[in-house]
């Protein structure tokens, strides 16, 4: 990956033949994907067919264990870095349980995570007034209130508003790739929107976004370029938008076979 | 300074009467039951000399939030400085024979009660007849030279009816030196007390601390605690509600690493109706370190309409560190309202992966869940310095446990 030619430069993350496993029991078993900067991808599929586990071996969650292929990102091997080493590259995993973390307030913590990809980019972290500043803009995104910062990180957040604090640390920290596993799950109709806003923000030439959804709904306000179909720990099929329109009308169950023996 | 009374006739023989006490044969040294978890052994192994009285060396924990302050070195007041108008301070003089007689009242008769007694250089008793404009700061500081020092201090807390006082106490040491201290608190009718209690004790050192109180009706005691140094410690801490409508705060914080021993041990007891407890203790326990907590709360049979409520948290950063834990209730009393628990947990890794999936490093997010763990009792400190010296120990802590 030394090698820098146009069209690679413009790669953010290449997936090689992956498979992992969790408690000894295989889930992903040979995903390939290509993620340029500007591409929005969306990957589809039914309950257990990896789509959560691929998005969390990428971001490092010592739960999973990665048995074979390889992942570049930035043209680093990102298997062997730790978490917040993939989180300095910009790395950024939108969790479709975000943590409660007790005794941490909202604003100690973003302000945390944000002066820690400054430090690593070697940039000066910023005081708590400027830091204010830029949080109280990155707020008005997610249309949050002020007062979530002083409540600690999730704890007594309904199911939107944690929806929404992600979505703020993803507009805070300006990943150069964002994958969001199912963002859009549990969400009603405005928080709907306002997410998908915050996500259509970030979208730009230099980033990547992964949209792991279950429904074609968030697509309503997000468009992919690609978009992939996993089943059984593989990408099975991969399209554009027509495809997930398809697997609105038709569901999941006619891809199902193309799992194995691919 | 008129606090030295040590050579009156009536102080050597109230000291006599304790020698006197731990020379009987049957004398108990300690109550085998209320001392399960912690080693006794460690007090009666080292051989130990009475510290003598010693200068004060530099200008020791001084807290800018504190101007008031009384320092006292191997139980003797060695200076006292800024303190406020309504806070007299004085000796075993000004005691009348009833506070005399009630000294030592509440706490266990045993052979570490008796030692305090029989061996305090001087008593120091702090009176409080009006509303303070200020804090007390009671510094205690132990310093042997070469050989091992037992320091026995022992102080007087008075409060005439209606007054309060905000009372900040704390135990340092320098070398291997033991601590047997007796602090007894005194409130009227009316009166309030918010007391702040840090044990920094050298890392060396051994610490065994009496507090009693007795509240008097209407009175209201609250008391935040962080038990940071020494090798082997003890905290006891015995609450009697001696009069109706007295409320009850304690809120405590044990943080323990390296091979220390910490021990929690509290009595709250409701003798009168219509009394009000609250009970936080939480542990934090990293390498090899091991905690005990032990809370009892008793309710008596007058003591109708008492509301009690107990709770030990405890955080293990450690696969070898040990906490044992013991919340009690002993209620003798039919309307009353009573609740207490334990919980015993690690370091959730689903929150360290968290902090970490957003570029916060595995030693930050350990530190910043430790902190987060504390936060509720922590933050109730007014006084800055004391809060960034806990942050410290916390450090220290989560530092010492990521080279594990």
């Amino acid at each position: 990956m030394t090698v820098a030619t146009a069209v690679e430069a413009e790669v953010l993350l290449t997936i090689r033949d992956l498979t992992a496993e969790v408690e000894g029991v295989p889930i992903l078993k040979g995903v390939n994907l290509t993620v340029k900067k500007g591409e929005v991808h969306a990957i589809m599929g039914p309950n257990g067919s990896g789509k959560s586990t691929l998005s969390k071996v990428l971001a490092g969650h010592p739960d999973y264990r990665v048995t074979g292929g390889e992942v570049w990102y930035r043209g680093q091997d990102l298997l062997r870095l730790a978490p917040e080493e993939r989180a300095h590259l910009g790395l950024f995993l939108g969790f479709q349980q975000p943590v409660e973390i007790p005794g941490v307030t909202n604003g100690d913590f973003l302000r945390l995570a944000y002066n820690a990809r400054r430090k690593a980019q070697n940039l000066p972290e910023l005081d708590a007034l400027d830091f204010d500043e830029l949080i109280q803009e990155k707020l008005r995104i997610v249309q949050m209130d002020a007062a979530f910062l002083s409540r600690s990180v999730n704890e007594g957040f309904s199911g939107g508003e944690k929806k929404r604090n992600e979505i703020l640390q993803m507009a805070l920290l300006a990943p150069e790739l964002a994958i969001l596993d199912e963002t859009d799950s549990g969400l009603d109709i405005d928080a709907l929107r306002i997410v998908a806003g915050g996500i259509n923000q970030l979208i730009g030439p230099h980033n990547g976004v992964i949209l792991i959804t279950h429904y074609q709904r968030l697509l309503n306000y997000i468009t992919p370029q690609w978009v992939h179909v996993m089943a059984q720990g593989r990408i099975v099929r991969t399209g554009g938008m027509a495809l997930a329109q398809e697997l609105e009308a038709r569901g999941y169950d006619w891809l199902l076979g193309q799992g194995d023996g691919n | 300074m008129g606090i030295d009374s040590a050579g009156e006739a009536s102080f050597l023989a109230w000291r006599e009467q304790a020698w006197a006490q731990v020379q009987q044969p049957d004398w108990p040294v300690y109550d085998q039951e209320a001392w399960r978890g912690t080693e006794v052994k460690p007090w009666l192994q080292v051989p130990r000399r009475l510290a003598p009285v010693a200068p004060v060396k530099g200008d020791m924990a001084r807290v800018p939030e504190l101007p008031g302050r009384v320092v006292v070195v191997n139980g003797r007041v060695v200076a006292h400085e800024g303190l406020p108008a309504a806070v007299g301070l004085g000796g075993w003089r000004e005691l009348t024979s009833a506070e005399r007689a009630s000294l030592g009242q509440g706490l266990p008769a045993d052979g570490f009660t008796a030692l305090n007694q029989a061996a305090v250089p001087e008593l120091l008793v702090v009176r409080v007849r009006g509303i303070p404009t200020h804090p007390v700061h009671l510094v205690h500081y132990s310093q042997g030279e070469a050989e091992p020092v037992l320091v026995c201090p022992r102080a007087v807390v008075q409060l005439a009816p209606g007054t309060q006082l905000t009372l900040v106490t704390e135990y340092g040491s320098a070398g291997a030196g033991a601590t047997n201290g007796v602090l007894e608190l005194h409130l009227g009718p009316g009166s309030r007390v918010e007391h702040y209690l840090v044990q920094r004790e050298s890392p060396a050192a051994m610490h065994l601390l009496r507090v009693g109180v007795h509240q008097s009706q209407d009175s209201h005691y609250a008391l935040w605690t962080v038990s940071a140094g020494a090798r082997w410690s003890r905290c006891e801490v015995w609450v009697e509600q001696t009069g109706a409508g007295a409320t009850t705060q304690l809120r405590g914080l044990s943080l323990v690493g390296g091979k220390q021993h910490s021990d929690m041990h509290s009595v709250i007891t409701h003798a009168q109706p219509r009394g009000f407890s609250r009970q936080v203790h939480k542990c934090v326990v990293a390498q090899q370190g091991q905690a005990v907590f032990h809370g009892t709360v008793r309710v008596k049979p007058a003591a109708q309409g008492t509301d009690a409520g107990q709770i030990n948290h405890n955080l293990l950063l450690s696969q070898q560190a040990k906490v044992d834990t013991r919340p009690q209730l002993a209620i003798q009393a039919d309307e009353v309202q009573c609740k207490h628990g334990a919980t015993v947990s690690d370091l959730d890794p689903a929150m360290l992966f968290y902090l970490q999936s957003r570029g916060i490093d595995a030693q930050s997010a350990r530190l910043l869940l430790v902190e987060g763990f504390v936060q509720e009792l922590l933050r109730e400190w007014p006084f800055p310095t004391l809060r960034q010296d806990c942050q410290t120990w916390m450090q220290q802590l989560t530092q010492a446990e990521a080279m594990v």
